[in-house]
């Protein structure tokens, strides 16, 4: 356990229940969950596909409401939040990093990390600075002017990475950021939310890859929407 | 709000050439045919308001159970009756005409209409308002002018006629006196002596309307009784309400104006909910994205409204230009209405109007896509795209 993770709660899980509504069927995604996360961790959330990940992480980061339970972020009760404070939480405390449809195909690399800079109203010259910086921490330097199109999935991976980590948001999540990856850009992007991480930045990620989830500092696994382990690696 | 997402707007536009181009077209060209449309309504409305205006202070006396000058038919000792019969206090002058239409058409594609009147050389002056002499001169002389003719000067632009030349009508040939303009409808007429005009219609004697100049519009009533009473089968009307009831065409007309104008308009609306309904529908996922990552329902709704106000706006610069070049380029300003000359000019009011349409109509037919999708839930949004 890294000496920068404190003993803050970031998020406080408890019994937190999704039911979806399919036709007359109810799909239960999340059965009563119910957890901790430290400031400074980084914590891997894994189980089989359909099991729920995505809809926790959704919840948590402000995208979907549970339908019963309580979840905190950052002091903040998600579960009573309308769309509009919904969308400024996610703004100014949550960096997404989905798996597919990180980006905008008609927008630079630059423009696209500037998206949540320009939500937070900085200035052009502010957020041209940021921007570029960050993707210089991604190692995108010079592709900086390349669109979507242009890049390899690698790439396109760092540059959602580079916009998630670029308004420093205390919160990065990450939905099987590396599955779609070949291992080996697999693990440089691993390797680079570990470098964020160690900046003090709090990372959820979302993995299939026992390998990736061992240099994590906890697993959750999830087994049909209940926490069947929830354990230091 | 954050108008710092604007370059998405540009940048949208610019990725969809072919479909931009094609949604301005479109709209440019509803907005040509509204615009000529209203030019074409305008000029009119204009045109009967100086029209009924030269015909104030006057009465026409007409023929009962005929009250068209077209058709009506008294003898035209009347006139002079009713110089006798009516207090000479009263009235500024009295004069009697012989209207009627001369088929003009060449072929049965082209129908023209040339409208012909008789003039009572000695008096048609003290009645009829507002003329001016273009060039030449006036029929005068019942007898010296013989075959010579005024015409208005619609009818010497539209055939091309100056002081000297000849028209023919109804084979018979009549020399050009000069040419005159009211600003009215009257300048699409050709003008003879009332002699001329008889025997070429075969109306030996007779006149048509006759109009009387009231020296006060109090008198009105007083006049009429005193006609009416006098002069048997006779009717009296006031001139401008005689004109206005006969107006029923016009306004016809100008009310199928107004009812296209009001369909184009609303199938552009429709059009541009269609476009941005597509639009919206094709960056579902960029919505997505952007309200996950905290760009609030107003900045979105922002973007793409000001998307679809460039649409509108740009449509109707091009269809305002294109109105202008179909206007005067190609020439086709020269509506003829049963022989009324009516020259369409595009005004700048018009034009400004037609531009602000346009615009407010790209942000009305885009504020209800935009307004559904900016309100729906990033998660709702991207699920249903990936
Ligand atoms: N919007 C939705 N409507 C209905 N069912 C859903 C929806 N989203 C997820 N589910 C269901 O909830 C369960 C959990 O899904 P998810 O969280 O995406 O799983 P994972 O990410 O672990 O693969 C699955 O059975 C899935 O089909
Ligand atoms: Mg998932």
């Amino acid at each position: 356990m890294k000496s920068i993770s404190s003993d803050l709660n970031v998020i406080e899980a408890d019994d937190v229940w999704k039911v979806y509504r399919r036709g007359k069927t109810d799909v239960k995604a999340l059965r009563g969950v119910s957890f901790r996360v430290r400031e400074g961790e980084i914590v891997a959330i894994m189980g089989s596909s359909g099991c729920g990940k995505t809809t926790l992480l959704n919840i948590i980061g402000g995208l979907d409401k549970p339908t019963k339970g309580n979840i905190r972020v950052n002091d903040i009760e998600l579960s009573s939040l309308g769309e509009s404070k919904l969308t400024k939480f996610r703004r100014e405390n949550i960096g997404f990093v989905f798996q597919f449809y990180n980006l905008l195909p008609n927008l630079t690399a630059l423009e696209n990390v500037q998206l949540p800079l320009i939500a937070q109203g900085m200035s052009k010259k502010e957020r041209l600075e940021k921007a570029t910086e960050f993707l210089q921490v991604v190692g995108l330097s010079d592709r900086l002017y390349h669109k979507p199109g242009e890049l390899s999935g690698g790439e396109q991976q760092r540059v959602a990475i580079a916009r998630a980590i670029a308004v420093q948001p205390s919160i990065i999540l990450a939905d099987e950021s590396t599955g779609d990856l070949d291992s080996k850009t697999g693990e440089e992007i691993m390797e680079l939310l570990r470098k964020i991480n160690d900046q003090g930045q709090t990372i959820i990620i979302v993995t299939h890859d026992d390998m990736i989830a061992m240099t994590t500092d906890r697993i959750i696994q999830l087994r049909d929407g209940e926490i069947i382990e929830n354990s230091g690696s | 709000m954050r108008f710092g997402f604007l370059f998405i707007s540009i940048r949208d536009l610019k990725s969809k050439k072919l479909k931009t181009i094609i949604t301005v077209v479109g709209i440019a060209g509803i907005i040509t045919s509204y615009l000529v449309m209203m030019a074409a309504a305008n000029t009119m409305n204009d045109l009967v308001d100086e029209t009924f205006s030269a015909y104030e202070y006057r009465l026409f006396v007409m023929k009962r159970g005929k009250e068209d000058p077209m058709v009506s038919q008294m003898p035209d000792w009347y006139v002079n009756k009713i110089v006798r019969v009516v207090n000479p206090e009263y009235i500024d002058g009295v004069s009697g005409f012989l209207w009627w239409m001369v088929d003009n058409s060449t072929s049965d594609d082209d129908t023209e209409f040339l409208t012909i009147r008789g003039l009572q050389v000695e008096s048609y002056k003290s009645v009829i308002e507002k003329y001016e002499m273009v060039a030449g001169e006036e029929l005068l002389d019942a007898q010296k002018d013989r075959n010579y003719c005024m015409i208005g000067i619609n009818v010497a632009e539209k055939y091309e006629k100056a002081v000297g030349d000849t028209i023919i009508l109804q084979e018979h040939a009549f020399t050009v006196k000069g040419i005159f303009t009211t600003s009215t409808m009257t300048d699409s007429e050709i003008w003879l002596t009332i002699r001329d005009a008889q025997n070429l219609v075969g109306k030996l004697h007779k006149v048509s309307l006759i109009v009387l100049k009231l020296t006060d519009h109090d008198y009105v009533d007083e006049v009429t009784k005193q006609i009416e009473d006098n002069i048997r089968g006779v009717v009296v009307f006031e001139a401008d309400e005689y004109m206005e009831a006969n107006a029923e065409a016009l306004d016809s007309f100008r009310g199928v104006i107004l009812a296209v104008s009001m369909i184009a308009l609303t199938a552009a609306i429709l059009g541009m909910m269609n476009t941005m309904t597509m639009t919206l529908r094709e960056r579902r996922h960029d919505i997505g994205i952007m309200k996950s990552v905290g760009v609030s329902n107003k900045s979105i709704a922002l973007i793409y409204a000001v998307e679809a106000v460039f649409l509108g706006f740009l449509g109707g610069i091009v269809g305002v230009l294109l109105g202008y070049f179909m206007l005067n380029v190609f020439g086709i300003s020269n509506i003829d209405l049963a022989g009324y000359l009516i020259s369409v000019n595009l005004t700048y009011q018009l034009a400004f109007e037609s531009v602000i349409i346009s615009t407010i109509l790209g942000l009305v037919g885009g504020f209800y896509p935009i307004a559904k999708i900016s309100r729906q839930r990033a998660l709702d949004i991207l699920q249903k795209f990936g």
